[in-house]
């Protein structure tokens, strides 16, 4: 089914919203909000590209909706982006409006034209939506999704999960992270009720909206659970209400996996994988069956709908089964390109036996099952909370502050947590780590923002003379 | 215990927990204002204040928590009540 038919039978069933606050937003309200937010956008901006910087509730959804409905290609913003990085991705994306909060108020709260006055048929543009994703110098990357990608995604969530209208989703992630549009398309699919999650950092008030709304369905990254799957956290909950759990956006671990079974076993849990440029995952792996876990890796499972996987070396071609390659997936879901940077989109995208492959980056093998499983990557890029960042993108921020004579940004990893960023620092003069991050809430999103700053005389060097990274993760994790 | 003995004993424990014997904090603080307060570090420390005040929190009670002052009061109610 095309996306403006899911629309129309969605706006035709729209299901309540519990807001940030916790109000249910009744169908009436979103549609009254959502029909002068698709008016404003059809008079004045069809043909043009808009930028969404919102609070993460339910009016980012009406936006994100109105566009998709419109065929107007938006870029979601996040709340706390610093003004120069917005001005980046104006620059990169062209969009030529922004309906931030003030905007928003002032559109519902004047008087329009009635919802009669929809009369032309619009001609939609390919592309829906423009995701900005980490860089590796200093500028971000804007990914560019057609409509057909997600249509297909849709295609397989419709048939992959058995969400109705008497299911519950939590909305547990940002709108400029592309797992939230799993949630979205559970919107479209099927009209469940929607909560909007108000937990940011306290896992305490995830699980209590679990509890409190009965939760059944939730998007989410692998830290949302391996913080809270411990006994004294989980004797003081009811999650019976969870039927499934969809986890991607880093590492899973065997730990997790194991605390999955021990603290939610009537929960079907999935591990997903993809990486913004193939529309949220591309593999999947439904956990319960031998093929799970192998030398202590949790299987990222196999291509979803009308996707193709291979795994290549480093002369593009195709290896052997338990061998490790790099993972390369073609598939509709693929992105068009890096918005206005052809280098970098021909960098990324080759072609194998006449089908356009995109260059993941991710190290894999697979096995004579056809189970894939990941274990590592080829460059410095990595994954925090499901956001891609990369750790030359970081150094090439931090360098740029006065009194910063070099930097080198780690990525740590420990057993149960998802690992953080670590950056050691050498400087000509004074500055406090909470100077240097100032500098940085300027120009970078609070994601890319490592947590320690550590200052060092000199950068420890290996037989080779380049910065032994190795000594400097251990002398982090020594304390 | 009084609140202020409450309080500093939260303090002590931020300080531990956030790895910064310079922390101040004040009854208005929140965890917005703590470069360090993330998802990781809140869990460590109201399990460590549990373990402090020998007590335990329900999950309606640590959605209510606020600022700092709020966590002095929830735990003032609990000892009283013990």
């Amino acid at each position: 089914m095309k996306l403006e038919k899911k629309i129309k039978l969605f706006l035709e069933n729209v299901p309540f919203f519990y807001n940030l606050e916790g109000t249910p937003i009744d169908s009436g309200q979103f549609i009254y909000e959502y029909n002068k937010i698709k008016l404003h956008l059809y008079d004045n901006h069809l043909g043009s590209i808009v930028a969404i910087q919102l609070p993460k509730d339910y009016q980012y959804i009406i936006c994100i909706i109105a566009c998709m409905d419109l065929g107007i290609t938006y870029v979601p913003l996040g709340e706390d982006y610093p003004e120069a990085r917005v001005q980046q991705i104006k620059k990169i994306s062209e969009f030529g409006f922004k309906i931030n909060v003030g905007m928003y108020q002032n559109i519902v709260t004047r008087e329009t034209k009635s919802i009669a006055y929809f009369k032309r048929t619009v001609n939609r543009e390919p592309v829906l939506y423009i995701l900005f994703t980490s860089g590796s110098t200093g500028s971000p990357k804007g990914v560019e999704i057609s409509r057909s990608a997600y249509e297909n995604f849709l295609i397989w969530l419709g048939k992959e999960f058995r969400v109705t209208k008497e299911d519950t989703v939590l909305n547990a992630t940002e709108f400029t992270f592309d797992v939230s549009l799993v949630d979205v398309g559970f919107l479209l699919n099927s009209q469940p009720t929607m909560v909007m999650s108000n937990f940011k950092n306290d896992l305490f008030c995830l699980l209590g909206e679990i509890e409190k709304y009965k939760i059944s369905v939730i998007a989410a990254v692998p830290n949302n659970f391996s913080l809270i799957f411990k006994d004294e956290i989980m004797a003081r909950v009811d999650l019976k209400s969870l039927k499934y759990a969809l986890v991607a956006g880093s590492r899973f671990s065997e730990n997790l996996y194991h605390n999955f079974i021990k603290y939610v076993p009537h929960t079907q849990v999935y591990n997903c994988y993809g990486p913004t440029e193939f529309t949220i995952y591309c593999l999947f792996k439904k956990l319960g069956d031998n093929n799970d876990v192998e030398k202590g890796v949790v299987s990222i499972g196999q291509p979803l709908l009308n996707t193709h996987a291979l795994i290549i070396d480093a002369n593009s071609n195709i290896v052997d089964n338990n061998v490790i390659g790099e993972l390369v997936v073609s598939g509709p879901q693929l992105m068009s390109s890096y918005k206005g940077d052809i280098k970098r989109s021909l960098e990324v995208l080759i072609n194998i036996n006449n089908l356009k492959y995109y260059k993941t980056g991710d190290l894999v093998y697979k096995t004579s099952e056809d189970y894939f499983y990941m274990v590592g990557r080829v460059d410095d890029t990595v994954k925090v909370s499901g956001f891609r960042i990369n750790l030359s993108d970081v150094d090439s921020y931090i360098q740029n502050i006065d009194k910063v004579l070099d930097c080198v940004t780690l990525f740590i990893e420990s057993k149960d947590n998802e690992g953080v960023l670590v950056t050691y620092l050498i400087l000509d003069g004074s500055i406090s780590t909470s100077e240097i991050k100032s500098s940085l809430k300027l120009v970078m999103p609070a994601f890319q923002i490592p947590k320690y700053f550590n200052k060092i005389d000199k950068f420890p060097l290996n037989s080779s003379g380049k910065i032994c990274r190795k000594t400097l993760k251990n002398n982090f994790l020594s304390g | 215990m009084n609140k202020e003995e409450i309080f500093n004993t939260i303090l002590l424990t931020c300080r531990t927990i956030f790895n910064d014997s310079d922390l101040e904090l004040s009854f208005d603080s929140t965890a917005d204002q703590v470069d360090q307060w993330d998802s990781v570090t809140h869990i460590q420390l109201i399990l460590e204040i549990e373990k402090s005040f020998n007590m335990r929190f329900s999950l309606g009670e640590l959605q209510k928590l606020k600022r700092i002052g709020n966590l002095v009061e929830l735990v003032s109610e609990k000892l009283s009540e013990a």
